[in-house]
């Protein structure tokens, strides 16, 4: 399992929300960095990182920490904090309860909000930045 | 035969109320320590992780220096904190500019654990002293 597979789960859940297939990893916006396209109107960025898990008394740990960040931008501040709800629609099934996700056979602990940024400018558009953390 | 019990509830009530100021020194000096370490992992990490353009970032994370406390209304708290400080040139960030910046966060992780033993074992320590 690697941290591809756990961002492939990630994406199904956020493209089956209005978001459709505007889910990229960064530098692959089209329109942008010589992709081909236009840049979308409303789309979501992912990234996955593995996390630091306390040991237990045998120096290992049962499960592997994982922190996913997404960062949601639209053309105005409004609808970068709709595309916000969405991206939170995708990832809790009911507000405050993260869904769980399927890796491999393997089930993960339900995703827990950690961090949110507020919608700021963000060069020509606006964005707002969520953080979750899981365990597989 | 007779059972004769003395002296107990006394040093049980001396010990008690011994707790309230114990409690207030004693949180202060963890959460003035946990913060330092907090503040000194996040830097570490800052520093190690760092790309060509913000090679000197890690210094702007500054921690509180010594704990600041609220006491009133019948209840009070002891707080800290450790983080970059505001102003400077802005670093990163941003939907063109690649994924966040988690240092602070990746900090959290390894100074969580750390900082709830040290909270239980001082809060053990005021009912159980010696143990």
């Amino acid at each position: 399992m690697s941290e591809q597979d756990v961002w492939l789960v990630l994406s199904d859940l956020l493209t089956a929300t209005p978001l459709d297939s505007a889910v990229y990893d960064y530098g692959k916006v089209p329109g942008e960095s010589g992709n081909a396209g236009q840049l979308p109107a409303a789309f979501a960025l992912l990234s996955i990182e593995r996390r630091y898990v306390a040991p237990n008394r045998s120096g290992g740990t049962d499960r592997t920490g994982y922190r996913v960040s997404v960062r949601f931008v639209a053309d105005t501040a409004f609808n970068a904090r709709i595309v916000g709800g969405w991206v939170r629609d995708g990832l809790e099934s009911t507000p405050g309860r993260g869904k769980r996700i399927t890796v491999d056979g393997v089930e993960s602990t339900p995703l827990t909000h950690e961090s949110t940024t507020a919608v700021e400018k963000d060069e020509d558009r606006f964005s707002g930045l969520v953080t979750y953390t899981l365990a597989l | 035969m007779r059972v004769s019990v003395s002296g107990i509830p006394d040093e049980l009530k001396r010990d008690c109320a011994k707790i309230p100021a114990l409690f207030y020194q004693q949180g202060r000096r963890i959460i003035r320590e946990d913060v330092a370490d907090g503040g000194k992992t996040a830097r570490r990490i800052a520093r190690w992780k760092s790309g060509p353009h913000g090679s000197a970032y890690f210094k702007r994370i500054t921690w509180d220096k010594s704990a600041s406390s609220f006491v009133g209304f019948g209840g009070g708290s002891i707080s800290g904190e450790y983080g970059p400080h505001a102003g400077g040139t802005p670093v990163g960030g941003g939907w063109r500019h690649g994924p966040p910046n988690t240092d602070l966060e990746n900090s959290l992780d390894l100074i969580r654990p750390k900082f709830h033993r040290d909270v239980d074992s001082m809060l053990n320590s005021l009912f159980w002293p010696g143990a």
